[in-house]
């Protein structure tokens, strides 16, 4: 999961954890280029506006990759042209901001099954 | 014998050639006399001989005509007697008695006088001093130039006129606080450049008489002389509207960025023929740097709202993560009085989202970036989803549905939700005191009505028409207590104008409101 806000990442990851799922966090957008290279998860989700390289470039950058391609990744954001954005960078599916914790989790059920 | 007949003859012959002389010498003053009299006869402007003691010899017809006077009554009596004493005027007697005299001719004498008998009129009196014999005789030729007078003294009035009209359209293309300039020729010469033109150019140009390649030659390069050309050789006016135009300031030497509404009108001599072009332009440089900066401005702070708006959401989204976390971990420990604090307070949460989403979708509609999802679907699954939703936030109301029977519809289904969304919590909002809302739908043709009608305070007639305008909020003293941004109905008249629809309100103050849309159901173009 990666947002440059902290409290969203902090937000999202209670969420998601209360559902089991396990969760790996960055504030660095840079940084999950280099994560990915030895760790693989099975979903992403990132915003869209984080300070340093852009959202959709990370996304786009994903998903050239060889490596991570087939990984899902889902976009958060407040901007108004999600839905383009997702076509644009490949994502496989987007969340409004703001958003309650029934829309995340249904988000991300749609990817992964939450772990009973 | 013969030669004293031929003495006699001769002598006869003497007496007979003085005779004859005499005979001849008269006939010829005869013929003379008849000559003069034909003469003055046949003129056709009056004209009267006079004989010493200043009495009329003779006068031609012209002259009875024109006074109104027989020969009879004429002939022999002084000129001043003459028709009941009306030449008795001081002018003509000084200048018969005074001038005449000493000058003999007298050339163009104006007279004016009021004539008993013919009325007012001006006169030109033309005269000559004869002495025949020490018998002297005066010609006086009158020429009524009443008419003529009348004529000059109206052609000089309207030519006073004119020059006032010229003088005063000259005036105000001096001071016109336009820039005028007359270009004569197909060089476009300078034949007038009125003090803001001078000005706008540089008053130390020199323009008058000088061609306009010449006299602004930075003008090259900038279209204007192949205008000026295109307007001369074709004979139609041009027009130009907010024209950048380059000029070197003589005083300051620098170049100065001017906008100009200019016009280019052709002027023709009386052949049609084009003479030269008057140019007629206002400065509008102010203005339009003016606008430029205005909409920059309001660039700028759409950008800023749009900016600001995104960031508010961020920490909202928190906000509410937390309050929902909050409410997870009381419900577990079954705190009640708490999970219910905390669900009022993720209610203002949502309050706060919805207005930061209508200024994020004002600030998007005023920038022209709406963009709109539309897909095909069921408008009462629609309507009666937010009714249930809606339904939620208040006790007081109950939502009344009388909806027609359900049709699928083109469009953006979350933003013509939002609008009905909007409908009905201004109807929760301005019916305090009522305790039911009316939501109908209706199929009309080929398109959809729905209506919410409320109970409550109702809008004035005169503030009806602008419920729809950007940031209106009813106002007033009781209104006051109504909070809101005065966003939500210009946001929904704007998903309805681009969904191709109409929106509309009827009230009656102290009775309710009515608003509806209606819609076309088909995929508009």
């Amino acid at each position: 999961m990666i947002d440059d806000d902290l409290d969203s990442l902090t937000v999202m990851t209670i969420f998601l954890k209360n559902e089991g799922y396990e969760v790996e966090s960055t504030l660095n957008g840079d940084e999950v280029l280099i994560k990915t290279k030895t760790f693989k998860p099975d979903l992403i989700i990132m915003d869209i506006f984080l300070s340093g390289t852009n959202g959709k470039d990370i996304c786009r950058n994903l998903k050239n990759e060889n490596k991570t391609k087939s990984i899902p990744i889902i976009l958060i954001s407040a901007h108004s042209q999600i839905k383009k954005i997702v076509k644009d960078c490949g994502a496989n599916g987007f969340i409004n901001k703001p958003f309650e914790a029934e829309d995340l989790l249904y988000g991300v059920s749609n990817f992964l099954p939450p772990n009973n | 014998m013969k030669p004293n007949k031929k003495k006699r003859n001769k002598k006869n012959t003497t007496e007979d050639a003085a005779s004859k002389k005499q005979t001849k010498k008269l006939s010829e003053l005869k013929t003379a006399l008849d000559y003069a009299e034909a003469i003055v006869a046949t003129v056709r402007e009056p004209l009267v001989v006079l004989y010493p003691g200043l009495k009329v010899k003779t006068a031609n017809n012209s002259f009875y005509k024109t006074f109104k006077v027989s020969k009879k009554e004429t002939e022999g009596k002084q000129i001043y007697d003459l028709g009941n004493g009306q030449w008795n005027i001081p002018s003509l007697k000084k200048l018969l008695e005074e001038i005449l005299p000493q000058k003999k001719i007298l050339k163009d004498f104006e007279v004016e006088h009021s004539f008993k008998d013919i009325g007012h009129k001006i006169m030109l009196l033309n005269a000559r001093k004869l002495d025949v014999r020490n018998d002297p005789m005066i010609f006086l030729a009158i020429e009524d130039i009443t008419e003529k007078k009348s004529i000059e003294s109206a052609v000089e009035k309207e030519r006073k006129i004119v020059e006032f009209e010229r003088q005063k359209m000259f005036n105000l293309f001096m001071n016109a606080p336009a820039l005028i300039c007359v270009l004569r020729g197909p060089k476009h010469i300078y034949e007038l450049a009125n003090k803001p033109y001078m000005q706008m150019v540089g008053s130390k140009r020199n323009l008058i008489g000088n061609p306009i390649r010449k006299a602004i030659p930075e003008l090259k390069e900038q279209g204007i002389f192949e205008i000026l050309d295109k307007v001369y050789k074709t004979g139609n006016p041009y027009i130009g509207k907010e024209m950048p135009i380059k000029i070197n300031i003589t005083e300051t030497g620098k170049t100065e960025d001017t906008v100009l509404n200019i016009v280019l009108q052709p002027y023709s001599d009386s052949n049609g023929k084009v003479q030269g072009i008057i140019s007629y332009a206002s400065d509008i440089t102010s203005l339009v740097n003016k606008t430029k900066r205005i909409e920059e401005l309001s660039r700028q702070k759409d950008e800023f709202i749009g900016v600001a708006s995104h960031e508010l959401k961020t920490p909202v989204t928190s906000l509410k993560g937390y309050t929902q976390i909050l409410q997870m971990r009381f419900e577990q420990e079954g705190n009640k009085k708490a999970v219910e604090l905390l669900s009022k307070m993720d209610r203002q949460i949502n309050k706060l989202t919805n207005l930061i989403s209508d200024l994020l979708d004002a600030t998007k509609i005023e920038g022209g970036i709406l963009q709109f999802h539309e897909v095909l679907f069921d408008f009462n699954e629609l309507v009666t989803e937010i009714i249930e939703e809606m339904q939620q936030a208040t006790q007081q109301h109950t939502i009344i549905a009388k909806l027609a029977l359900s049709s699928k519809i083109y469009g953006d289904r979350d933003r013509i939700g939002q609008v009905i969304t909007n409908f009905i919590s201004n109807a929760i909002k301005y019916s305090p005191f009522a305790n039911k809302i009316i939501l109908t739908t209706s199929k009309e043709g080929n398109k959809i009505r729905l209506c919410v009608q409320d109970f409550g305070i109702g809008i004035p007639e005169e503030k009806q028409d602008k419920v729809f305008d950007r940031f209106y909020r009813v106002s007033g003293d009781k209104e006051d207590t109504y909070p809101g941004l005065g966003l939500g109905l210009f946001i929904s008249s704007e998903f309805v104008k681009r969904h191709k629809g109409t929106i509309t309100v009827t009230s009656t103050k102290g009775e309710g409101s009515t608003f509806c849309f209606v819609l076309p159901v088909k995929k508009h173009v």
